[in-house]
């Protein structure tokens, strides 16, 4: 097999997943997204850049760093001013415990495949496959387009988690390729989708309205954050949406705070106060959500 | 005595079972956990050597409980309830009467029979409220007669210690219950005297003397399956409560039945598989009992064709046989000519654990052409118990490993699961079947030290030094075993177990003897595979492709557990080095790598008893305390940390995941070695609800199978529960878990403590990802 010449940025494959998508399945996550969600479980997902992360936890002052970085970025004493790093990572090598870590690399598409091959077994048996993630996988619609078609030519189940923001020229080829799109709504009004996001929702509906005409499967997927979108009235609104748009269900995750000690370890600030919201309360929302006339599920 | 569970308590409640216990059975459950809860059950051995090399330089096998055999309360170790024996406190209440206190103990099967005989005829027959099985013991013959090997057997035993093997002889094999069940006490009996008969008439001095033993032995069994009839009908006539009273009366019946005549029910059947394994059992501990669906079908089809029986009443019999003691046996597998063997009685053998659940030991034999509704059975009840019940167990990869070593198809096909990683051709086999052990760490150390010495510059040189420790090893383990089956069947003969085997009572030579059964191919654990693994990439990478340190830094540096200067920045190299389990060719092909060395190395060895020694890439314990014993290794193991459970990866090195573990496992060629178990832990939110856990196990189990494993050992269980349980040893709440601790299930809070913090640190898989 001849090597293809794209490359495609990941920030992580995830084998064994078996909460995104049917059956047991291999995440490829792409790495960037143009949103900025406040509560984003991974915040090292959000640039397209290559980024640095350091675990202070594991760190044990070795200083093998310090030594090797060519132009004084890396010191022990705190963050230096941006874009003294120029990312030539020395120091991720020179670390023996594994503490600084490079997020983000680019994949040949042969690679990929060789990668989410390992499990094909595993994707017979439970009816599972490949889920394209991110980041927004759309982002990259050439190398994102180009890999999905190589998954389909193997003949593997293809999903993809997308938040829509993408113009639909670059959206619907890749979409058409997948068995199932599962698609994020996380607000319906404009005002505060801009708030939490960082982008305007008008391209995010207009573009759902017209995946969930195509083929493929079609799942509205509302990440449900504690004091940002878990009113009744917000899920009712993209409940009824989805509902008046044809999607097969609606799937409504409970939001879990597990990216907090990632924005520490890329040096970010962590701003987001979400709350996890109970299972009596994800069961009031369900019920709301069902009274739109759609399957509801909780959780993926 | 016994203290009711109460109603939430039920396994069948907790793990959403369909099927419940009566009112009878919550009894029996009551007395179960009572016994299991007051450390009535425990199994004991002497010292950390033991668990690390199979001896302990004292006991000859596990630790007697009371005795001229038994350990010092101070020094012994608790392996957990897994005995059969329900302690009661005490010695043998006659062991100043034993004919060897009496008249000097010779090690001869004379002497042994006598005390053998005398030991059963003073065992009481006991029978318990409730009970429609009977059969109790409380002490080992091995409390009553003292049991020690000459001199030159323990002097190669050291050296072997030295040079890292061990091993003792005992049990450990598989009985064909299908010989006794045919013939009976009675049959048995006629048998060993028409054998004698033709022995002596050839003058064969040596067998007749073996089988007039024997049937000393026999007529000792048959007055006490005796004695349990005439117990019962006594305590019959002894109460006023119709339902006891009709439960003794029928326990009476049965009994008598079976004293001497073949079993001619279901009941009567399970009635005589259980005194047999009594009376077995009293010689030591550890023996497999084979395909139970394929040994009750028969007796049960034919009671349901006669309207004697229906399937609720089979899996209530069957419930409170595994009531009394769940040994390793087996269910589903091949026909002989290949075709599924899954049978009525094999549903009956999940229903009834899934009645009444907890501790058992009992495997399932998956093939590609398995029941497929029956298997999924399987997934779910394992998954839904979550304690390692049943194992889960690839027959074709057994049957492969049989067939590679040289056994006859018809012979093979008929392999059982019947210990911890292990199985055998029922009453065909007597191979030590995990009681020996090679700890590969010791030859990679002594490799070290002479590379240091020869100053050795490059990898093939350290390889070859490497190999021929491992040799030396292997002739030092090969030269202990052979001196022990010099004097084995002598010194202990197994007489019962002989009973139920293919060739001893035919030749009058005992089981454990020269020319008895067909196979004599010891098997022999390997200790510490994915430590020395990673540690020989680690050296193979840092010392002599890399040349990051010197072999002298890193021995150094394990010398003194990486506390010198700078040695925790080489620790962290080393650590941070790829590691077996995560999928990664480079590091996996070393795995590969070794144990293939030390299977050709012990293939090659010879057995006097007959065959060459066969390795397993299992050890059921020693990994617990042999680190601290080992000390650091060059993967970047302290020494406080145990050692790498079987062919598991080293405790938290698998950073991938459970399918890059399995996928790792599988580079290995199962066919070539006697088994090696995937121990997976997982918390109960991986699965999700009840409903889909089955079906998530199945999908996991097929493809393991299908790629090669040959076994998986399940236990799903919240991790922060244990860690209350083992940090809170006062809270009886956590009574009830059990685990499947490496081949053998036990109650997690009557582990040694050190168990249960090793049991902690192993847990692998909390998510599935």
């Amino acid at each position: 097999m001849t090597e293809t010449l794209t490359h495609i940025r990941l920030f992580d494959i995830q084998r064994y997943s078996v909460h995104d998508g049917d059956g047991i399945r291999t995440n490829v996550f792409l790495k960037g997204c143009p949103l900025a969600c406040k509560w984003c479980s991974n915040p090292e997902s959000q640039s397209f850049a290559f980024e640095k992360t350091y675990n202070a936890s594991t760190c044990m002052g070795c200083q093998r760093c310090v030594e090797v970085c060519p132009t004084g970025a890396m010191t022990l004493e705190g963050p230096q001013p941006k874009g003294t790093c120029t990312l030539c990572f020395r120091c991720e090598a020179a670390c023996p415990t594994a503490s600084i870590r490079r997020i983000g690399q680019d994949w040949s598409i042969d690679a990929v495949l060789e990668e989410v091959l390992k499990d094909s077994a595993f994707y017979t048996v439970s009816g599972g496959g490949v889920t394209l993630s991110g980041g927004e996988p759309l982002a990259q619609p050439e190398a994102c387009g180009e890999l999905a078609k190589a998954i389909k030519q193997l003949g593997l189940h293809l999903a993809i988690e997308t938040c829509g923001y993408a113009p639909w020229a670059k959206a619907e080829p890749v979409y058409r390729l997948c068995d199932q799109i599962l698609y994020d709504i996380k607000e319906i009004d404009p005002e505060r989708h801009k708030r939490f996001t960082g982008v305007d929702n008008a391209l995010i509906l207009d573009n759902a309205r017209k995946a969930a005409a195509l083929e493929s499967e079609f799942i509205v997927r509302v990440p449900v954050i504690g004091d940002y979108n878990d009113s009744q009235d917000t899920i009712q609104d993209i409940a009824e949406f989805a509902a008046e748009i044809g999607a097969e269900a609606i799937h409504l995750l409970p939001f879990h705070q597990l990216g907090e000690n990632k924005y520490h370890r890329a040096g970010l600030q962590y701003t987001c106060n979400a709350y996890t919201p109970d299972d009596e309360m994800m069961r009031e929302l369900a019920d709301v959500a069902s009274s739109c006339g759609i399957p509801v599920q909780i959780g993926g | 005595m016994t203290q009711a569970t109460d109603e939430k308590g039920y396994a069948a409640d907790m793990h959403h079972s369909q099927f419940k216990p009566n009112d009878r059975l919550k009894q029996l459950i009551g007395r179960r956990d009572w016994l299991t809860q007051n450390h009535k059950k425990d199994l004991y051995c002497d010292n950390a050597e033991f668990l690390i090399y199979h001896w302990s330089g004292k006991s000859e096998t596990f630790a007697a409980a009371t005795g001229d055999n038994a350990a010092s309360e101070e020094e012994r170790i608790n392996i957990g309830d897994h005995t059969c024996r329900v302690d009661v406190g005490g010695p043998f209440p006659y062991l100043d009467e034993m004919p060897s206190k009496v008249h000097g103990n010779e090690p001869t099967v004379t002497s042994w029979a006598a005390d053998y005989a005398f030991f059963l005829r003073h065992s009481d027959a006991e029978v318990y409220p409730h009970e429609q099985i009977v059969g109790e013991f409380h002490w080992q013959l091995d409390e009553a007669r003292s049991y020690k090997y000459p001199g030159s057997h323990a002097e190669l035993g050291h050296k072997a210690r030295e040079l890292g093997a061990g091993g003792f002889s005992l049990a450990h094999t598989c009985p064909d219950l299908a010989i006794g069940l045919k013939l009976g006490w009675g049959g048995l009996l006629d048998k060993v005297r028409a054998s004698r008969g033709k022995h002596a008439a050839y003058g064969n001095a040596k067998s007749v003397e073996y089988l007039d033993a024997s049937e000393q032995v026999v007529l000792s069994v048959i007055d006490y399956v005796q004695r349990h009839a005439t117990q019962a009908s006594m305590l019959a006539t002894q109460t006023d409560d119709a339902n006891l009273k009709a439960n003794y009366e029928l326990v009476a019946a049965n009994c008598a039945n079976i004293a001497q005549k073949p079993p001619s029910t279901y009941h009567e059947a399970l009635q005589w598989i259980m005194l047999y394994m009594i009376v077995e059992r009293i010689n030591g501990h550890g023996n497999g009992y084979g395909r139970f669906d394929q040994l009750l079908n028969p007796f049960y089809q034919a009671d349901k064709a006669a309207g004697r029986i229906d399937r609720e009443r089979a899996r209530e019999l069957l419930a409170e046989w595994y009531l009394k003691y769940g040994p390793h046996l087996s269910y589903g597998g091949r026909r002989e000519d290949g075709s599924d063997a899954t049978n009525e009685m094999s549903w009956i053998g999940l229903e009834a654990y899934d009645m009444v659940g907890g501790y058992n030991q009992f495997g399932v034999q998956w093939h590609s052409d398995m029941d497929p509704e029956f298997w999924a059975y399987c997934n779910d009840v394992v998954a839904r118990h979550g304690c390692g019940v049943p194992a889960l167990l690839n027959n074709d990869v057994m049957v492969g490993s049989q067939l590679r070593t040289g056994f006859p198809e018809a012979h093979a096909r008929n392999t059982s699961y019947s210990g911890c990683q292990w199985y055998c051709i029922p009453g065909r086999e007597y191979q030590d079947q995990d009681v020996n052990c090679i700890v590969l760490i010791a030859p990679m150390q002594r490799a070290m030290n002479l590379a240091i010495e020869q100053n050795v510059e490059t990898w093939d040189e350290f390889w070859a030094i490497y190999c021929h420790e491992v040799d030396r090893t292997s002739d030092a383990f090969v030269d202990f075993k052979n001196e022990a089956y010099k004097y084995h069947a002598q010194l202990w003969p197994e007489m019962i177990t002989s009973l139920c085997s293919h060739g001893p009572i035919e030749k009058g030579r005992d089981l454990t003897d020269f020319d008895s059964v067909d196979y004599n191919y010891p098997s022999v654990n390997v200790l510490g595979v994915p430590n020395v693994a990673d540690s020989m990439y680690a050296i193979k990478r840092g010392c002599f492709d890399e040349k990051k340190y010197t072999l002298q830094q890193l021995h150094d540096a394990c010398t003194s557990d990486w506390t010198g200067e700078g040695e925790e920045v080489m620790r962290q190299y080393f650590l941070n080095l790829p590691k077996f389990g995560n999928d990664e060719d480079s590091v996996d092909a070393m795995a590969v790598e070794i144990s293939e060395q030390v299977r050709e190395t012990t293939e090659a060895k010879h057995c006097i008893k007959g065959g060459h020694f066969r390795p397993s890439l299992f050890q059921f314990q020693g990994h617990t305390v042999a680190g601290p014993y080992l000390g650091a290794t060059p993967d970047g193991r302290k020494r406080a940390e145990p050692l790498a459970h079987g062919m598991n990866p080293m405790h938290g090195r698998n950073t991938e995941g459970l399918l890059a573990t399995a996928n790792s496992f599988t580079k290995l060629d199962f066919n070539k070695y006697q088994g090696g178990s995937l121990q997976i832990e997982l918390h109960p939110s991986a699965f999700g609800g009840y409903d889909s856990r089955g079906d998530m196990m199945q999908q996991f189990s097929d493809v393991f199978f299908a790629q090669g494993g040959v076994q998986i050992n399940l236990n799903v269980f919240d991790l922060d529960e244990l860690r209350d349980a083992y940090e809170n040893p006062e809270k009886t709440e956590y009574d009830h878990i059990v685990v499947k601790v490496t081949g053998y299930s036990a109650h997690f809070t009557k582990m040694d403590r050190q168990f249960q913090k090793e049991f902690l640190e192993r847990v692998n898989y909390t998510k599935l990802n």
